[in-house]
């Protein structure tokens, strides 16, 4: 996979942002509320579809295995523990800029793990706790549990910043 | 078994602000995930503390209940919008977004640009961005591009060499291409061979091939087991022959 791929929009991010469009432009609070916490549940799938995609391609044995649940907890262990072994072997072949691109990495893996975790949370929250409202008394668009849509907006081009980050440090040790 | 509303109230009484409800998960029964939201005190301590979330999370695994906090951090989300601003007003041109990462008052910047941005642009970028982040003490740790620039480094070169040795600029050049760099020309090869050598990394034989320095193969390193590089470079070896 290219890693041009990771830069641009899916087809999911199209499918959220028309869903938010009827989710406003409906009438009923009813209709609105389902199509709201549609708009997160597929925003939620765009990262995620991103974030499988770009760290299937670090490992053969990756490959079309990744679980939503271990997702956080990979990148937090085995991740970042092989971008630490690269940080060291850069640090010894005293190659700075792939000891610095490691590190940067290594914070990506802790902010995409944040990012994974909220996300799957309201995606879960969207999904099975219709108690929990889709807010709209606070503009611009609506909020879920406190959370705009316009964060969740953001989650996929954030995602495939710190995919980028990542592929590139672990290709510059392990390819 | 405590309730969601039951937990929310638990965690109040212990001033840990719950943001939004409690959500049960799917997957793992009696399991809740709760956003709470942190801010920092003077000394630029978490508040709460996680010694704190783990006493809570403790007690209400006496109940059963398996608690995972979600920390969220409504200033640095303030932070981010405000650099975002700053930066999309005067580099809208070269940058589609720019997203914070905040830990000890210490900021990763994440730059999404339109296009190839030029050394000095990325220098003006660095200084409009200290100048804000200074005003509420805030450092920068380092600005990250996506790019899509795809040479080699110094590591993987010195590892490619190291596993076809000695070897020659095409050969060399090939296994870089294999492994899924570009290669501009074999020009461009030469002379980053040639500042490899100028270091002591890379010693080039009379026959015009390459070979790491016995300092290059100490401070390479090796391991045991599949992945050794004496596996490897005898495979490669193989795939040679």
């Amino acid at each position: 996979m290219s890693t041009q791929a990771h830069l641009v929009d899916n087809n999911m991010e199209k499918v959220a942002r028309h869903l938010l469009d009827e989710a406003m432009l409906r009438e009923t609070s009813d209709e609105k509320d389902v199509f709201g916490r549609s708009v997160f549940n597929r925003y939620y799938y765009a990262t995620f579809l991103n974030v499988k995609e770009g760290l299937s391609g670090l490992k053969k044995e990756w490959e079309g295995n990744l679980a939503h649940a271990s997702i956080p907890e990979m990148l937090r262990g085995q991740i970042q523990s092989e971008l630490k072994r690269g940080l060291a072997k850069a640090k010894r072949a005293s190659d700075s800029e792939v000891a610095s691109l490691c590190s940067r990495a290594i914070t990506a893996t802790k902010s995409l793990a944040t990012l994974m975790e909220v996300g799957r949370t309201l995606r879960v929250t969207a999904d099975y706790h219709p108690e929990v409202a889709i807010d709209f008394s606070i503009g611009p668009y609506f909020h879920l549990n406190e959370f705009s849509v316009e964060d969740a907006k953001s989650w996929a081009p954030r995602a495939r910043i710190f995919v980028n980050t990542i592929s590139h440090a672990w290709k510059q040790v392990y390819a | 078994m405590l309730n969601s509303s039951e937990i929310t109230v638990f965690l109040q009484e212990k001033n840990i602000t719950v943001s939004g409800v409690p959500i049960k998960d799917k997957e793992v029964a009696n399991r809740f995930f709760i956003f709470t939201a942190v801010s920092r005190d003077s000394e630029n301590r978490q508040i709460p503390s996680n010694k704190k979330l783990d006493e809570a999370r403790l007690q209400l695994a006496e109940h059963s209940i398996v608690i995972e906090f979600l920390l969220t951090d409504p200033q640095s989300r303030d932070i981010e919008a405000g650099l975002r601003a700053t930066l999309l007003h005067s580099f809208g041109n070269d940058l589609r977004n720019i997203f914070l990462s905040l830990e000890n008052s210490k900021a990763s910047i994440w730059l999404d640009p339109k296009r190839s941005l030029e050394k000095g642009t990325l220098k003006l970028i660095e200084e409009k961005s200290q100048i804000f982040l200074k005003e509420l003490e805030i450092e920068i740790q380092s600005i990250s591009l996506t790019t899509n620039e795809n040479l080699p480094g110094l590591l993987i070169s010195l590892r490619a060499i190291r596993q076809t040795a000695p070897v020659d600029l095409p050969t060399l050049s090939q296994e870089l291409v294999r492994r899924g760099f570009t290669i501009p020309s074999e020009d461009w090869l030469r002379r980053k061979l040639d500042q490899m050598r100028k270091s002591g990394k890379v010693a080039r034989l009379e026959n015009g091939r390459y070979v790491l320095t016995l300092s290059s193969l100490r401070e390479l390193g090796t391991v045991k087991g599949r992945s050794s590089p004496d596996v490897q470079r005898m495979l490669a070896i193989a795939r040679g022959r």
